[in-house]
Protein backbone atom coordinates (compact mmCIF):
# COMPACT_ATOMS: atom_id res chain seq x y z
CA UNK A 1 0.00 0.00 0.00
CA UNK A 2 1.27 3.58 -1.09
CA UNK A 3 2.45 5.27 2.53
CA UNK A 4 2.00 8.64 1.07
CA UNK A 5 -1.50 7.86 -0.15
CA UNK A 6 -2.38 6.66 3.14
CA UNK A 7 -0.99 9.61 5.50
CA UNK A 8 -2.88 11.71 2.73
CA UNK A 9 -6.31 9.84 3.39
CA UNK A 10 -5.47 9.95 7.02
CA UNK A 11 -5.31 13.85 6.74
CA UNK A 12 -8.82 13.88 5.13
CA UNK A 13 -7.71 13.59 1.53
CA UNK A 14 -11.17 12.07 0.23
CA UNK A 15 -9.42 11.48 -3.56
CA UNK A 16 -6.32 10.04 -1.77
CA UNK A 17 -9.07 7.37 0.35
CA UNK A 18 -11.00 6.78 -2.88
CA UNK A 19 -7.99 5.68 -4.50
CA UNK A 20 -6.94 3.69 -2.00
CA UNK A 21 -10.41 2.13 -1.64
CA UNK A 22 -10.65 1.34 -5.21
CA UNK A 23 -7.39 -0.51 -5.32
CA UNK A 24 -8.34 -2.56 -2.35
CA UNK A 25 -11.98 -3.60 -2.80
CA UNK A 26 -11.84 -6.26 -4.78
CA UNK A 27 -8.95 -7.96 -2.09
CA UNK A 28 -11.44 -7.05 0.48
CA UNK A 29 -13.78 -8.92 -0.91
CA UNK A 30 -12.56 -11.90 -2.22
CA UNK A 31 -11.53 -12.60 1.55
CA UNK A 32 -15.13 -11.48 3.44
CA UNK A 33 -16.10 -13.92 0.02
CA UNK A 34 -14.38 -16.74 1.30
CA UNK A 35 -15.36 -15.73 5.31
CA UNK A 36 -19.26 -15.64 4.88
CA UNK A 37 -19.55 -17.38 1.68
CA UNK A 38 -22.10 -14.85 -0.31
CA UNK A 39 -21.84 -12.02 -2.24
CA UNK A 40 -24.13 -9.87 -1.20
CA UNK A 41 -23.14 -10.39 2.58
CA UNK A 42 -19.48 -9.93 1.49
CA UNK A 43 -20.25 -6.57 -0.31
CA UNK A 44 -21.97 -5.55 2.89
CA UNK A 45 -18.77 -6.29 4.85
CA UNK A 46 -16.45 -4.92 2.26
CA UNK A 47 -18.66 -1.68 2.26
CA UNK A 48 -18.94 -0.88 5.95
CA UNK A 49 -15.39 -1.56 6.25
CA UNK A 50 -14.37 1.14 3.96
CA UNK A 51 -16.57 3.60 5.43
CA UNK A 52 -15.19 2.66 9.20
CA UNK A 53 -11.64 2.51 7.91
CA UNK A 54 -12.38 6.23 6.63
CA UNK A 55 -13.95 7.35 9.80
CA UNK A 56 -11.27 5.70 12.08
CA UNK A 57 -8.17 6.13 9.77
CA UNK A 58 -6.76 9.55 11.90
CA UNK A 59 -6.30 6.92 14.52
CA UNK A 60 -4.26 4.80 12.53
CA UNK A 61 -0.34 6.13 13.71
CA UNK A 62 1.86 3.41 11.41
CA UNK A 63 0.45 3.84 8.00
CA UNK A 64 2.74 1.21 7.04
CA UNK A 65 0.73 -1.30 8.75
CA UNK A 66 -2.59 0.05 7.09
CA UNK A 67 -2.91 -3.57 5.82
CA UNK A 68 -3.29 -5.44 8.51
CA UNK A 69 -5.50 -2.84 10.19
CA UNK A 70 -7.98 -2.78 7.58
CA UNK A 71 -7.81 -6.76 7.57
CA UNK A 72 -8.43 -6.21 10.95
CA UNK A 73 -12.09 -4.10 10.17
CA UNK A 74 -12.67 -6.40 7.47
CA UNK A 75 -12.89 -9.18 9.66
CA UNK A 76 -15.06 -7.80 12.48
CA UNK A 77 -17.21 -6.30 9.61
CA UNK A 78 -17.81 -9.78 8.41
CA UNK A 79 -18.56 -11.18 12.23
CA UNK A 80 -21.16 -8.47 12.24
CA UNK A 81 -22.44 -9.27 9.01
CA UNK A 82 -22.56 -12.95 10.08
CA UNK A 83 -24.37 -12.30 13.13
CA UNK A 84 -27.40 -9.91 11.34
CA UNK A 85 -27.58 -12.64 8.91
CA UNK A 86 -27.88 -15.78 11.70
CA UNK A 87 -31.52 -14.70 12.87
CA UNK A 88 -33.24 -13.15 9.88
CA UNK A 89 -31.05 -15.14 6.89
CA UNK A 90 -31.18 -19.43 6.33
CA UNK A 91 -28.01 -20.14 4.96
CA UNK A 92 -27.55 -20.55 0.75
CA UNK A 93 -25.58 -23.27 -0.79
CA UNK A 94 -25.25 -21.69 -4.05
CA UNK A 95 -23.03 -24.38 -5.92
CA UNK A 96 -22.83 -23.56 -9.19
CA UNK A 97 -21.56 -27.11 -10.30
CA UNK A 98 -21.75 -28.57 -13.99
CA UNK A 99 -22.29 -31.91 -14.23
CA UNK A 100 -19.40 -33.92 -13.77
CA UNK A 101 -18.03 -35.77 -16.58
CA UNK A 102 -15.38 -38.07 -15.01
CA UNK A 103 -14.80 -39.97 -11.73
CA UNK A 104 -12.08 -37.76 -11.15
CA UNK A 105 -14.41 -34.13 -11.66
CA UNK A 106 -17.27 -36.33 -10.02
CA UNK A 107 -14.44 -36.13 -7.03
CA UNK A 108 -13.93 -32.92 -7.31
CA UNK A 109 -17.17 -32.06 -7.00
CA UNK A 110 -17.62 -34.11 -3.79
CA UNK A 111 -15.07 -32.94 -2.19
CA UNK A 112 -16.13 -29.35 -2.68
CA UNK A 113 -19.48 -29.70 -1.66
CA UNK A 114 -18.01 -31.47 2.04
CA UNK A 115 -15.85 -28.37 1.61
CA UNK A 116 -18.76 -25.98 1.52
CA UNK A 117 -20.82 -27.74 3.90
CA UNK A 118 -18.33 -28.70 5.82
CA UNK A 119 -17.35 -24.36 6.34
CA UNK A 120 -20.58 -23.48 6.87
CA UNK A 121 -20.92 -25.31 9.70
CA UNK A 122 -17.75 -23.40 11.37
CA UNK A 123 -18.25 -20.08 13.63
CA UNK A 124 -17.12 -17.31 11.88
CA UNK A 125 -14.21 -16.95 14.07
CA UNK A 126 -12.73 -20.37 12.98
CA UNK A 127 -13.78 -19.30 9.17
CA UNK A 128 -11.90 -16.31 9.71
CA UNK A 129 -8.77 -18.01 11.29
CA UNK A 130 -9.01 -20.65 8.18
CA UNK A 131 -9.09 -18.21 5.88
CA UNK A 132 -6.57 -16.01 6.81
CA UNK A 133 -3.96 -18.76 7.08
CA UNK A 134 -4.99 -20.66 4.19
CA UNK A 135 -6.41 -18.21 1.61
CA UNK A 136 -3.82 -15.31 2.43
CA UNK A 137 -1.39 -17.55 3.39
CA UNK A 138 -0.55 -15.41 7.09
CA UNK A 139 1.67 -16.56 9.78
CA UNK A 140 -0.09 -17.66 13.33
CA UNK A 141 1.23 -14.44 14.63
CA UNK A 142 -0.05 -12.02 11.80
CA UNK A 143 -3.58 -13.59 12.29
CA UNK A 144 -3.28 -13.24 16.00
CA UNK A 145 -1.83 -9.67 15.68
CA UNK A 146 -4.79 -9.09 13.11
CA UNK A 147 -7.87 -11.07 14.86
CA UNK A 148 -6.28 -8.91 17.83
CA UNK A 149 -6.15 -12.70 19.91
CA UNK A 150 -3.44 -14.26 21.67
CA UNK A 151 -1.40 -16.89 19.04
CA UNK A 152 -2.63 -19.82 21.47
CA UNK A 153 -6.19 -18.74 20.58
CA UNK A 154 -6.13 -18.64 16.68
CA UNK A 155 -3.82 -22.11 16.92
CA UNK A 156 -7.29 -23.70 18.95
CA UNK A 157 -9.40 -22.07 15.98
CA UNK A 158 -7.50 -23.25 12.99
CA UNK A 159 -7.01 -26.77 14.91
CA UNK A 160 -11.02 -26.92 15.20
CA UNK A 161 -11.75 -25.42 11.68
CA UNK A 162 -9.41 -28.39 10.92
CA UNK A 163 -10.60 -30.94 12.14
CA UNK A 164 -14.44 -30.11 10.92
CA UNK A 165 -13.28 -29.71 7.74
CA UNK A 166 -11.34 -32.90 7.23
CA UNK A 167 -14.62 -34.65 9.62
CA UNK A 168 -16.63 -33.54 6.53
CA UNK A 169 -14.00 -34.77 3.68
CA UNK A 170 -14.13 -38.17 5.60
CA UNK A 171 -17.52 -38.58 5.65
CA UNK A 172 -18.23 -37.92 2.31
CA UNK A 173 -15.43 -39.92 1.19
CA UNK A 174 -17.14 -42.74 3.13
CA UNK A 175 -20.76 -42.01 1.55
CA UNK A 176 -19.31 -41.82 -1.95
CA UNK A 177 -18.51 -44.97 -3.03
CA UNK A 178 -16.78 -45.91 -6.16
CA UNK A 179 -19.95 -47.46 -7.30
CA UNK A 180 -21.42 -43.89 -6.89
CA UNK A 181 -19.36 -42.10 -8.22
CA UNK A 182 -19.36 -44.04 -11.59
CA UNK A 183 -23.35 -43.26 -11.48
CA UNK A 184 -22.37 -39.56 -11.11
CA UNK A 185 -20.17 -39.67 -14.53
CA UNK B 1 -5.91 -37.22 3.41
CA UNK B 2 -2.12 -36.21 4.33
CA UNK B 3 -1.74 -32.94 5.98
CA UNK B 4 -0.01 -31.73 2.73
CA UNK B 5 -2.87 -33.50 0.36
CA UNK B 6 -5.39 -31.71 2.92
CA UNK B 7 -3.98 -28.16 2.57
CA UNK B 8 -3.63 -28.32 -0.86
CA UNK B 9 -7.26 -29.06 -1.26
CA UNK B 10 -8.48 -26.40 1.01
CA UNK B 11 -6.30 -23.77 -1.23
CA UNK B 12 -8.08 -24.92 -4.28
CA UNK B 13 -11.59 -24.68 -2.88
CA UNK B 14 -10.71 -21.29 -1.76
CA UNK B 15 -9.29 -19.58 -4.19
CA UNK B 16 -12.33 -20.84 -6.66
CA UNK B 17 -14.70 -17.80 -6.14
CA UNK B 18 -15.88 -14.45 -7.42
CA UNK B 19 -12.84 -12.16 -7.63
CA UNK B 20 -14.29 -8.49 -8.20
CA UNK B 21 -16.34 -6.65 -6.18
CA UNK B 22 -19.63 -5.03 -8.04
CA UNK B 23 -18.55 -1.23 -9.12
CA UNK B 24 -22.18 -0.19 -7.67
CA UNK B 25 -20.92 -1.52 -4.17
CA UNK B 26 -17.75 0.42 -4.25
CA UNK B 27 -19.42 3.58 -5.43
CA UNK B 28 -22.09 3.18 -2.79
CA UNK B 29 -19.16 2.92 0.19
CA UNK B 30 -17.67 6.08 -1.63
CA UNK B 31 -20.79 8.17 -1.63
CA UNK B 32 -21.24 6.93 1.90
CA UNK B 33 -17.86 8.26 2.99
CA UNK B 34 -18.32 11.25 0.94
CA UNK B 35 -21.18 12.32 3.73
CA UNK B 36 -19.53 11.02 6.18
CA UNK B 37 -16.81 13.10 8.44
CA UNK B 38 -13.40 11.17 9.93
CA UNK B 39 -13.16 10.79 13.60
CA UNK B 40 -10.85 13.19 14.82
CA UNK B 41 -8.13 11.98 16.94
CA UNK B 42 -7.63 14.38 20.03
CA UNK B 43 -5.00 12.37 21.11
CA UNK B 44 -2.04 10.77 20.39
CA UNK B 45 -3.54 8.19 17.20
CA UNK B 46 -3.15 4.70 18.32
CA UNK B 47 -0.37 1.56 17.36
CA UNK B 48 -1.76 -1.37 15.74
CA UNK B 49 -0.72 -3.75 18.28
CA UNK B 50 -2.27 -6.96 20.35
CA UNK B 51 -3.17 -6.36 23.57
CA UNK B 52 -1.43 -9.30 26.08
CA UNK B 53 -3.41 -11.47 28.41
CA UNK B 54 -2.85 -9.24 31.13
CA UNK B 55 -3.01 -6.12 29.35
CA UNK B 56 -6.22 -7.44 28.18
CA UNK B 57 -7.72 -8.18 31.36
CA UNK B 58 -6.82 -5.25 32.97
CA UNK B 59 -8.38 -2.96 30.26
CA UNK B 60 -11.84 -5.34 30.70
CA UNK B 61 -11.91 -4.54 34.17
CA UNK B 62 -11.64 -1.48 33.73
CA UNK B 63 -14.18 -0.89 30.75
CA UNK B 64 -16.60 -3.16 33.74
CA UNK B 65 -15.47 -0.27 36.11
CA UNK B 66 -16.28 2.34 33.55
CA UNK B 67 -19.69 0.92 32.52
CA UNK B 68 -20.76 0.22 36.35
CA UNK B 69 -20.41 4.15 36.60
CA UNK B 70 -21.79 5.27 34.04
CA UNK B 71 -24.95 2.93 34.64
CA UNK B 72 -25.22 4.35 38.08
CA UNK B 73 -24.61 7.96 36.53
CA UNK B 74 -27.83 6.82 34.52
CA UNK B 75 -30.34 5.70 36.98
CA UNK B 76 -33.00 7.95 37.66
CA UNK B 77 -33.35 9.19 41.28
CA UNK B 78 -33.68 6.31 43.70
CA UNK B 79 -32.66 3.94 40.98
CA UNK B 80 -34.99 0.60 40.12
CA UNK B 81 -36.35 0.37 44.10
CA UNK B 82 -32.94 1.37 45.71
CA UNK B 83 -31.84 4.48 47.75
CA UNK B 84 -30.41 7.58 46.02
CA UNK B 85 -27.16 6.12 44.20
CA UNK B 86 -27.64 2.61 45.40
CA UNK B 87 -27.12 -0.09 43.35
CA UNK B 88 -30.47 -2.79 43.55
CA UNK B 89 -29.12 -5.93 45.26
CA UNK B 90 -30.17 -7.88 42.33
CA UNK B 91 -30.86 -7.08 38.54
CA UNK B 92 -34.22 -5.46 38.13
CA UNK B 93 -35.58 -6.38 34.35
CA UNK B 94 -36.80 -3.33 32.45
CA UNK B 95 -40.61 -3.35 32.37
CA UNK B 96 -42.03 -4.55 29.38
CA UNK B 97 -43.39 -2.28 26.59
CA UNK B 98 -46.89 -2.79 26.04
CA UNK B 99 -47.14 -2.56 22.20
CA UNK B 100 -49.90 -0.15 20.66
CA UNK B 101 -52.08 -1.56 18.25
CA UNK B 102 -51.60 -0.48 14.81
CA UNK B 103 -54.65 1.22 12.74
CA UNK B 104 -55.46 0.94 9.39
CA UNK B 105 -54.52 4.42 7.41
CA UNK B 106 -52.16 6.08 5.17
CA UNK B 107 -48.36 6.65 5.73
CA UNK B 108 -48.08 8.79 9.22
CA UNK B 109 -45.46 8.94 11.70
CA UNK B 110 -45.19 6.57 14.20
CA UNK B 111 -44.08 7.81 17.91
CA UNK B 112 -41.05 5.29 18.87
CA UNK B 113 -42.26 2.31 20.43
CA UNK B 114 -43.31 -1.04 20.11
CA UNK B 115 -46.38 -1.91 18.13
CA UNK B 116 -48.61 -4.84 17.19
CA UNK B 117 -50.41 -5.97 14.20
CA UNK B 118 -54.34 -6.64 14.75
CA UNK B 119 -56.34 -8.50 12.01
CA UNK B 120 -56.39 -9.88 9.46
CA UNK B 121 -53.03 -11.21 10.56
CA UNK B 122 -53.18 -14.44 12.07
CA UNK B 123 -49.78 -13.84 13.85
CA UNK B 124 -49.68 -10.95 16.39
CA UNK B 125 -46.56 -9.42 14.67
CA UNK B 126 -45.06 -7.20 17.83
CA UNK B 127 -41.58 -5.31 16.79
CA UNK B 128 -40.22 -1.98 18.01
CA UNK B 129 -39.61 0.82 15.89
CA UNK B 130 -36.89 4.10 16.54
CA UNK B 131 -37.68 7.80 16.49
CA UNK B 132 -38.58 8.99 12.74
CA UNK B 133 -40.44 6.03 11.32
CA UNK B 134 -43.71 6.00 9.34
CA UNK B 135 -46.12 3.33 8.70
CA UNK B 136 -48.19 2.95 6.18
CA UNK B 137 -51.37 0.21 6.41
CA UNK B 138 -52.11 0.17 2.59
CA UNK B 139 -55.26 -1.96 3.11
CA UNK B 140 -55.77 -5.28 5.34
CA UNK B 141 -53.48 -7.03 4.13
CA UNK B 142 -50.59 -5.31 4.27
CA UNK B 143 -48.47 -3.10 6.90
CA UNK B 144 -45.15 -1.20 5.34
CA UNK B 145 -43.17 0.18 7.46
CA UNK B 146 -40.41 3.03 6.59
CA UNK B 147 -37.36 5.00 7.79
CA UNK B 148 -38.87 8.75 7.33
CA UNK B 149 -40.72 9.00 3.83
CA UNK B 150 -38.44 6.83 2.18
CA UNK B 151 -39.32 3.59 0.46
CA UNK B 152 -40.32 1.22 2.17
CA UNK B 153 -37.91 -1.06 4.84
CA UNK B 154 -39.99 -3.53 6.51
CA UNK B 155 -43.17 -5.42 5.22
CA UNK B 156 -45.66 -7.58 6.57
CA UNK B 157 -48.49 -8.85 3.77
CA UNK B 158 -50.40 -11.50 2.36
CA UNK B 159 -50.69 -12.09 -1.12
CA UNK B 160 -51.26 -14.56 -4.10
CA UNK B 161 -51.11 -12.74 -7.27
CA UNK B 162 -47.33 -12.70 -8.47
CA UNK B 163 -46.35 -11.06 -12.14
CA UNK B 164 -45.36 -13.96 -15.16
CA UNK B 165 -42.25 -11.49 -15.46
CA UNK B 166 -40.94 -8.79 -13.30
CA UNK B 167 -39.33 -7.37 -16.66
CA UNK B 168 -42.03 -7.14 -18.36
CA UNK B 169 -45.18 -5.52 -17.17
CA UNK B 170 -47.37 -6.00 -20.14
CA UNK B 171 -47.32 -10.27 -19.25
CA UNK B 172 -49.62 -9.62 -16.41
CA UNK B 173 -50.02 -11.58 -13.42
CA UNK B 174 -49.28 -15.34 -13.25
CA UNK B 175 -51.72 -17.74 -14.74
CA UNK B 176 -52.59 -19.97 -12.97
CA UNK B 177 -52.19 -18.33 -9.71
CA UNK B 178 -49.44 -20.12 -7.30
CA UNK B 179 -51.23 -22.64 -4.39
CA UNK B 180 -51.44 -21.49 -1.07
CA UNK B 181 -49.15 -22.98 0.34
CA UNK B 182 -45.52 -21.55 1.36
CA UNK B 183 -43.39 -23.83 -1.14
CA UNK B 184 -46.14 -22.90 -3.59
CA UNK B 185 -45.29 -19.27 -3.50
CA UNK B 186 -41.59 -20.05 -2.67
CA UNK B 187 -41.20 -22.05 -5.80
CA UNK B 188 -43.03 -19.42 -7.99
CA UNK B 189 -40.82 -16.57 -7.05
CA UNK B 190 -38.04 -18.69 -7.28
CA UNK B 191 -38.94 -19.44 -10.97
CA UNK B 192 -39.28 -15.79 -11.77
CA UNK B 193 -37.75 -15.00 -15.41
CA UNK B 194 -35.37 -11.93 -15.80
CA UNK B 195 -34.70 -11.24 -12.18
CA UNK B 196 -32.11 -12.50 -9.90
CA UNK B 197 -33.18 -15.36 -7.32
CA UNK B 198 -31.96 -17.38 -4.66
CA UNK B 199 -33.38 -20.92 -3.68
CA UNK B 200 -35.54 -21.18 -0.87
CA UNK B 201 -34.27 -22.73 2.02
CA UNK B 202 -35.98 -23.99 5.06
CA UNK B 203 -36.51 -21.50 8.06
CA UNK B 204 -38.28 -21.31 11.67
CA UNK B 205 -38.83 -17.99 12.86
CA UNK B 206 -40.86 -18.09 16.53
CA UNK B 207 -42.02 -21.63 15.96
CA UNK B 208 -43.56 -20.75 12.82
CA UNK B 209 -41.71 -22.71 9.29
CA UNK B 210 -41.53 -21.24 6.25
CA UNK B 211 -39.03 -20.33 3.32
CA UNK B 212 -36.50 -17.57 3.04
CA UNK B 213 -35.07 -16.13 -0.43
CA UNK B 214 -33.95 -13.19 -2.18
CA UNK B 215 -34.88 -11.42 -5.21
CA UNK B 216 -32.44 -8.89 -7.03
CA UNK B 217 -33.62 -6.53 -9.31
CA UNK B 218 -30.87 -6.20 -12.81
CA UNK B 219 -28.48 -2.69 -12.03
CA UNK B 220 -30.35 -1.33 -15.30
CA UNK B 221 -34.22 -1.74 -16.03
CA UNK B 222 -33.25 -1.12 -19.56
CA UNK B 223 -34.71 -3.20 -21.97
CA UNK B 224 -37.63 -4.19 -19.53
CA UNK B 225 -41.23 -2.71 -19.86
CA UNK B 226 -41.31 -1.80 -16.21
CA UNK B 227 -44.69 -0.89 -14.47
CA UNK B 228 -46.18 2.50 -15.10
CA UNK B 229 -44.64 3.48 -11.56
CA UNK B 230 -41.31 2.61 -13.81
CA UNK B 231 -40.37 -0.24 -11.56
CA UNK B 232 -40.48 -4.15 -11.81
CA UNK B 233 -43.85 -5.14 -10.88
CA UNK B 234 -43.79 -8.11 -8.51
CA UNK B 235 -47.31 -8.83 -6.53
CA UNK B 236 -50.27 -7.47 -6.38
CA UNK B 237 -52.41 -7.44 -2.54
CA UNK B 238 -55.81 -8.42 -2.19
CA UNK B 239 -57.42 -5.29 -2.62
CA UNK B 240 -55.43 -4.29 -5.33
CA UNK B 241 -52.21 -2.24 -3.60
CA UNK B 242 -49.08 -3.25 -5.79
CA UNK B 243 -45.83 -3.96 -4.92
CA UNK B 244 -42.85 -3.68 -7.14
CA UNK B 245 -38.99 -2.96 -6.65
CA UNK B 246 -36.72 -0.89 -8.81
CA UNK B 247 -33.14 -1.34 -10.25
CA UNK B 248 -30.17 -2.84 -7.98
CA UNK B 249 -33.19 -3.42 -5.39
CA UNK B 250 -32.23 -6.48 -3.51
CA UNK B 251 -35.31 -8.11 -1.42
CA UNK B 252 -35.06 -10.21 1.14
CA UNK B 253 -38.47 -12.66 1.64
CA UNK B 254 -39.42 -14.78 4.55
CA UNK B 255 -42.41 -16.55 3.47
CA UNK B 256 -43.87 -18.19 6.96
CA UNK B 257 -46.89 -20.39 7.86
CA UNK B 258 -49.05 -19.34 10.25
CA UNK B 259 -51.15 -21.74 11.57
CA UNK B 260 -52.80 -21.87 7.58
CA UNK B 261 -52.32 -18.58 6.44
CA UNK B 262 -49.29 -17.96 4.57
CA UNK B 263 -47.77 -14.09 6.00
CA UNK B 264 -44.84 -12.53 4.12
CA UNK B 265 -42.11 -9.99 5.46
CA UNK B 266 -39.61 -8.97 3.44
CA UNK B 267 -37.09 -6.30 3.84
CA UNK B 268 -35.99 -4.38 0.49
CA UNK B 269 -32.66 -3.00 0.66
CA UNK B 270 -32.11 -0.35 -2.07
CA UNK B 271 -28.39 -0.03 -3.71
CA UNK B 272 -26.93 2.55 -1.92
CA UNK B 273 -28.31 1.96 1.88
CA UNK B 274 -26.43 3.83 4.34
CA UNK B 275 -25.33 1.37 7.06
CA UNK B 276 -26.92 3.69 9.50
CA UNK B 277 -29.92 2.81 7.56
CA UNK B 278 -29.22 -0.70 7.74
CA UNK B 279 -28.69 -1.23 11.26
CA UNK B 280 -32.19 0.86 11.95
CA UNK B 281 -33.93 -1.69 9.37
CA UNK B 282 -31.78 -5.18 10.81
CA UNK B 283 -32.77 -3.11 14.59
CA UNK B 284 -36.95 -3.56 13.50
CA UNK B 285 -36.17 -6.99 12.04
CA UNK B 286 -34.50 -7.90 15.01
CA UNK B 287 -37.32 -6.63 17.29
CA UNK B 288 -39.96 -8.71 15.59
CA UNK B 289 -41.38 -11.40 17.37
CA UNK B 290 -44.52 -14.01 16.38
CA UNK B 291 -47.35 -14.98 18.22
CA UNK B 292 -50.11 -16.72 17.33
CA UNK B 293 -53.24 -15.47 17.97
CA UNK B 294 -55.00 -16.92 20.46
CA UNK B 295 -58.24 -19.36 19.60
CA UNK B 296 -61.01 -18.03 21.09
CA UNK B 297 -62.58 -20.04 23.61
CA UNK B 298 -65.66 -21.79 22.41
CA UNK B 299 -68.71 -19.89 24.30
CA UNK B 300 -71.18 -22.06 26.05
CA UNK B 301 -74.03 -22.72 24.80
Amino acid sequence: MDRALVEAARSGDEEAFASIARGSADRLFRIAHRILRDVGRAEDAVQQTLVTAWTELPGLRESERFEAWIHRILVNACYAEAKRATKWSANVVALTIEGPSTPDAAQDVATRDALERGFRRLPTEQRAAFVLHHYLGLSLGEIAETLDVPTGTVKSRLRYATSTLRAALEADARTTTPASRERMA
Amino acid sequence: MTDNEFERTARAWLDDGPDQISDRAVRSALDQIHVTRQRRSWGPARRFSSMGNPLRLVAGLAAVVLASVIGLSLLPAGGFGGGPGVPPPTPTPLPTPIPSPLTVGDFAPLAAGTYVTDDPFLARITFTLPAGWQGNMGGPYLVDLSQGTGPTAVAFSIFDTIYADPCDFTKGPLAPRPGSSVDDLATALASLPNIGVTAPTDITIDGFHGKQLTLTAPASLAGCTVSPEGDMRLWDYPLGATYGIGAGVRDTLWILDVNGQRLVIDAPEPPGQTAATKAEVQGVLDSLHLAAVPTPSPSPS
